[in-house]
């Protein structure tokens, strides 16, 4: 935070707090305790840690104001050559991004429909989604009155368009058990000119699938920009065709009447996400990625010197490229369950979250990507500690 | 008075006239370890706006306790469901609701707490939302009270029912009835007083929304707002209570607040989960909020006065033109400085004004038209020390040019 400037006199009438002068405690102070993050940038955990370069970026935009307007259109200009996307804009988080992606090709700049959203009357409201890629955040599709049709084969996707088509969906971190491959299922959207939409949230590192993604020819893209992007933790981004990425700035914020102007973005959060992205390229993520695989590692290495504890290293294949360590250990010698363990790492001190059950196959699961320095020894500390007190006699 | 012209011409020695035309509000850019100006770099054109805390201009000046609460909560992660039990623990005890939260702005205040009237809890209904079937979906409304933000009510699937009188609700009252709707102020007035709406709505046992966005400064009026009974009440975070751009509030009844906040990022549960509000944008919120009930009004106003009185003074030996300061009527206590001509002596149209300030190099925005009533107003809630003598200069310039 050194490196942030006081806030200088034109950018407010009133003294900032003198150099030097301790910030307050707030979470202290409010009684919210900090945690050791093992599991990863998740929204409910607050997300990735920013770059330095983005909370630089985001208290210079504090200090400085531009017209929103202006501001939309150059930073979306500069984020569309980045990433060689044709259009770009930045949204609330990937949630929204896909809400208005969704948005957008439901109304396609029609006002009267636009007015009328949510759906799904008097507008195209069938989005066309693959069965086995059905996941949590398909609700959000349905947030401005979409409704879901589930396909399989490509014969499925031919029989299921119609006039009420507005849109395909493709969850690009899933890419496994299709009945069709992605590229056949972009080209159907193409041959019936049916906008298709892809999430690629949680797909970043590395930043460079970015480029891969936008090539594939989805017409929108949408990413998560306080995760893998180290950007703003309500911020995303929304890439693609330049006419659609228009029709979804008219349904976002700051638009009066829009469906979407509950979800604002900040000028700190819009210019945070340019400088996010400039910063994520420029990063050098094979030693990121060599720096959680040694701490990884090292983990597994301290967790299986227990007896009748294995631990293994794996690597995510579609998702965010976090190495991480699977931490087993025998029932007959350890009586704790992997529920219990969770719950005895959270209520411990310091607390510590760990990836287990819902998202990882009822395993537990330790990452490094959100892991400060001396924080490993802790946590394998604490799993130690928490398995000898269940061994049996 | 004295003392205000001291450091008025401390200040204008500070900031020398040469400043006009030069990009002086990027150089903030200078004190920031890279150097770097963005702004510049994408080819944009800061701007000093004089016009008010509007969401289209960037919103309010955060103030600087709100920005430092902001960076410490930007390198000191908590996990986000504790943060928001805590802070909204405490705005509920510093405004005097029973509960409280923070969403993305004002607007999702009103979808949030629309979809919570509707839903009222049940997650099957919190799942099927914007779909209404089997679910209450009709907000009550006044037909003065319809306004260019009701938009907000129907995002999460209501539609509205306007009425006009007592005996009219009475009637509309029913088993689709989810909310009763009152926004303040309102420019048309109301038919039914707020006091006697929040009664009407306990009688009737159906939950009352207030939208009170933007009726702060001063931020007391959020204590008096909530007093007024209305089951929730929601209001701007970043004009008024100069907290974070995309942040605002929603107070009120625990179980109100509570669902609303199952509509809400980070749950996945309904449609809100777009409307994310980061741990900076919460810590934030609460801290615009104490330093804002610490600061009395007159305190504010000196500081808008001290604005203005540069800005007249720059004016003042123009042949033609006249300033006034007046508070503006209606909820907020708001100051602005009304600048007026006499177009046979300054030969320049109201409209033409606006766009040579805002052609001018700095730009700089005003209030006219449509909020103004076509008057040319300015709004010093935006306006850093410093950009009062800057805009002076300009506005001096424009006029003489055409006198």
């Amino acid at each position: 935070m050194s490196a942030v400037a006081p806030l200088g006199i034109l950018s407010s009438g009133e003294p900032a707090a003198a150099e030097g002068t301790a910030i307050p405690d707030y979470f202290g102070n409010l009684g919210v305790r900090p945690f050791i993050n093992a599991v990863g940038p998740y929204s409910s955990l607050g997300g990735a840690e920013m770059w330095p370069e983005v909370i630089e970026a985001m208290d210079y935009a504090v200090r400085n104001k531009v017209r929103m307007s202006e501001l939309h259109d150059a930073v979306g200009k500069r984020i569309a050559e980045l990433t060689g996307a044709e259009s770009a804009m930045v949204s609330a988080g990937a949630t929204s991004a896909m809400i208005l992606g969704t948005a957008a090709c439901m109304t396609m700049g029609d006002e009267e429909k636009m007015e009328r959203l949510p759906g799904p009357v008097g507008m195209p409201h069938e989005v066309i989604m693959l069965k086995s890629q059905r996941y949590l955040y398909d609700r959000s599709i349905k947030a401005p009155g979409a409704v879901l049709v589930e396909v399989e084969t490509a014969a499925d996707v031919r029989a299921a368009i119609n006039p009420n088509t507005a849109m395909m969906f493709y969850l690009l971190n899933r890419p496994e058990n299709l009945k069709i491959e992605a590229a056949s299922y972009i080209a159907l959207a193409k041959e019936f000119n049916i906008p298709i939409m892809c999430d690629a949230a949680t797909t970043i590192p590395p930043v460079s699938n970015i480029f891969d993604t936008v090539k594939a020819g989805f017409d929108l893209i949408c990413y998560s920009g306080g995760k893998g992007l180290r950007g703003p933790y309500s911020a995303g981004l929304l890439l693609g065709r330049q006419d659609l990425i228009q029709y979804a700035r008219l349904n976002g914020s700051p638009n009066h009447r829009a469906y979407g102007r509950s979800m604002k973005v900040a000028p700190e959060e819009y210019l945070g996400m340019l400088v996010a992205v400039e910063t994520s390229l420029r990063f050098d993520e094979e030693t990121e990625y060599e720096r959680q695989l040694g701490v990884v590692n090292a983990m597994g290495r301290d967790l299986s010197a227990l007896p009748g504890v294995t631990t293994e290293t794996s690597v995510p294949g579609a998702e965010a490229r976090e190495p991480y360590i699977e931490v087993r250990w025998n029932a007959e010698r350890y009586s704790i369950s992997v529920a219990d363990m969770k719950q005895a790492l959270r209520s411990g001190e310091p607390s510590i979250e760990v990836r287990a059950l819902f998202l990882s196959g009822g395993q537990l699961h330790l990452t490094a990507v959100a892991l400060k320095e001396g924080e490993a020894g802790i946590v394998t500390r604490r799993v130690t500690e928490i398995l000898e007190g269940s061994a049996k006699a | 008075m004295t003392k205000r012209r001291t450091i008025i011409k401390g200040l204008a020695g500070a900031v020398p006239l040469s400043v006009v035309g030069a990009s002086t509000i990027v150089t903030a850019a200078g004190n920031q370890a890279s150097g770097r100006d963005y702004y510049s770099e994408l080819g944009l054109r800061p701007f000093i706006n004089a016009a008010g805390a509007y969401s289209a201009y960037g919103g309010a000046r955060m103030r600087p306790e709100v920005v430092d609460a902001m960076r410490y909560a930007a390198t000191n992660k908590v996990k986000m469901r504790e943060l928001h039990d805590a802070v909204g623990k405490r705005i509920a005890s510093l405004v005097g609701s029973e509960s409280a939260m923070v969403t993305s702005g004002a607007t999702a205040a009103i979808v949030l707490g629309t979809a919570a009237c509707m839903t009222l809890g049940d997650e099957e209904k919190m799942r099927q939302l914007p779909d209404t079937s089997g679910i209450r979906n009709e907000v009550i409304i006044q037909k003065k009270h319809r306004y260019t933000y009701d938009r907000a009510l129907t995002v999460a699937g209501a539609r509205l029912v306007e009425v006009e009188s007592e005996e009219d609700i009475r009637n509309a009252v029913g088993d689709r009835t989810a909310m009763m709707f009152f926004l303040k102020p309102t420019q048309k007035g109301d038919n039914i007083p707020a006091d006697s709406y929040s009664a009407l709505a306990r009688e009737l046992n159906i939950p009352s929304f207030c939208d009170a966005a933007t009726t702060t400064p001063p931020a007391s009026n959020v204590v008096d707002g909530v007093s007024e009974g209305f089951d929730l009440i929601c209001y701007s975070g970043g004009k008024g209570l100069r907290g974070p751009y995309s942040a605002g509030l929603l107070l009120g009844r625990e179980d109100l607040i509570r669902f609303a906040r199952r509509h809400a990022a980070p749950n996945d549960i309904s449609i809100g989960r777009g409307m994310k509000v980061s741990a900076e944008e919460y810590l934030g919120m609460l801290v615009a909020l104490e330093v804002g009930l610490k600061i009395t009004e007159d305190d504010d106003f000196d500081y808008k006065r001290d604005r203005f009185d540069n800005i007249a003074e720059a004016l003042d030996d123009i042949p033609g033109v006249t300033t006034k300061t007046f508070v503006s009527e209606g909820h907020a206590n708001e100051l602005y400085l009304e600048i007026d001509w006499n177009t046979e002596v300054v030969k320049l149209s109201p409209e033409q004004f606006v766009q040579e300030l805002r052609g001018h190099d700095p730009s700089v925005e005003v209030r006219a038209f449509m909020f103004s009533g076509g008057r040319i107003q300015l709004s010093a809630t935006v306006m850093a020390e410093g950009e009062d003598v800057i805009v002076g200069e300009i506005i001096r310039k424009v006029l003489l040019a055409h006198s």
